[in-house]
């Protein structure tokens, strides 16, 4: 299958019920990009932190709001770009935290931080802030 | 999600089925609370049936260990499968929790 690049689009509520439909299209798309399946659950989990970190933090528990979802297909690497409505965080602020000091919460950016290769937060978007998630496809 | 509870030898069992998400942790942080409440010194959670969890999860479970760390109590954890086992590994909570292959065996552990 030619993926030179090509988008898929989910919007979904931001209510806690959806993040099984969100991780299973992202697992399915993961595969359809080529990644293998322990690399497809990695992209699952991550894209499940991120939604529920725009459901907590930026939409402090508002379930009635849109998280618009764009997953990119290239070559070489597998873009996610989650974007919502919510409240702006600054950059400064997305951070994950020391991992040998065990406490609950402020686990997901450190999830993310360590699967992808890129993470970039954008709270000067049009519509809100957008997340910028980049896996890049293992050379064979 | 679906817990179900029982109790063997003074050890509190919590059985999990389902997948672990910020849609269900509010009933298993629930379920804990009443135990640590009633000041339980030894849980084991079952996680055979738990074929996800996230960072949501974690917490709870971190939590309560704290919690129960308080008053001297334990939390073990049992059964955990291939995928949620990785995310534990991932954020290096196998350090932080007694985790045993069977629920048996994390009970036997608290004698």
């Amino acid at each position: 299958m030619d993926l030179s690049y090509s988008l898929i689009k989910l919007e979904v509520r931001s209510h806690p019920r959806y993040l099984r439909l969100i991780r299973n299209a992202t697992y399915d798309i993961a595969l359809i990009c080529g990644f293998t399946e322990d690399e497809a659950k990695d992209l699952r989990l991550v894209i499940d932190e991120a939604c529920t970190n725009v459901i907590k933090h930026s939409y402090r528990h508002d379930y009635s709001k849109p998280i618009i979802l764009n997953f990119f297909l290239y070559d070489d690497r597998f873009e996610m770009l989650i974007e919502d409505c919510g409240r702006k965080v600054r950059p400064s602020q997305i951070r994950s935290r020391d991992i040998d000091k065990v406490r609950p919460g402020g686990l997901g950016v450190y999830i993310i931080k360590k699967l992808m290769d890129v993470m970039e937060y954008d709270p000067t978007g049009k519509d809100g802030p957008r997340l910028r998630l980049v896996k890049y496809r293992k050379k064979s | 999600m679906e817990i179900n509870s029982r109790e063997e030898n003074n050890v509190s069992i919590i059985i999990l089925e389902g997948e672990v998400d910020i849609s269900s942790t509010d009933l298993i942080r629930g379920k804990l609370k009443k135990l640590i409440d009633e000041k339980k010194k030894a849980i084991v959670i079952n996680l055979a049936n738990v074929p996800y969890i996230d960072s949501s999860g974690l917490g709870v479970f971190v939590e309560t260990m704290q919690e129960m760390g308080k008053y001297g109590g334990e939390l073990k954890l049992a059964g955990l499968t291939d995928d949620v086992k990785k995310v534990f590994e991932l954020t290096r909570l196998t350090n932080f929790f007694s985790i045993f292959a069977e629920e048996k065996e994390a009970i036997a552990s608290f004698k």
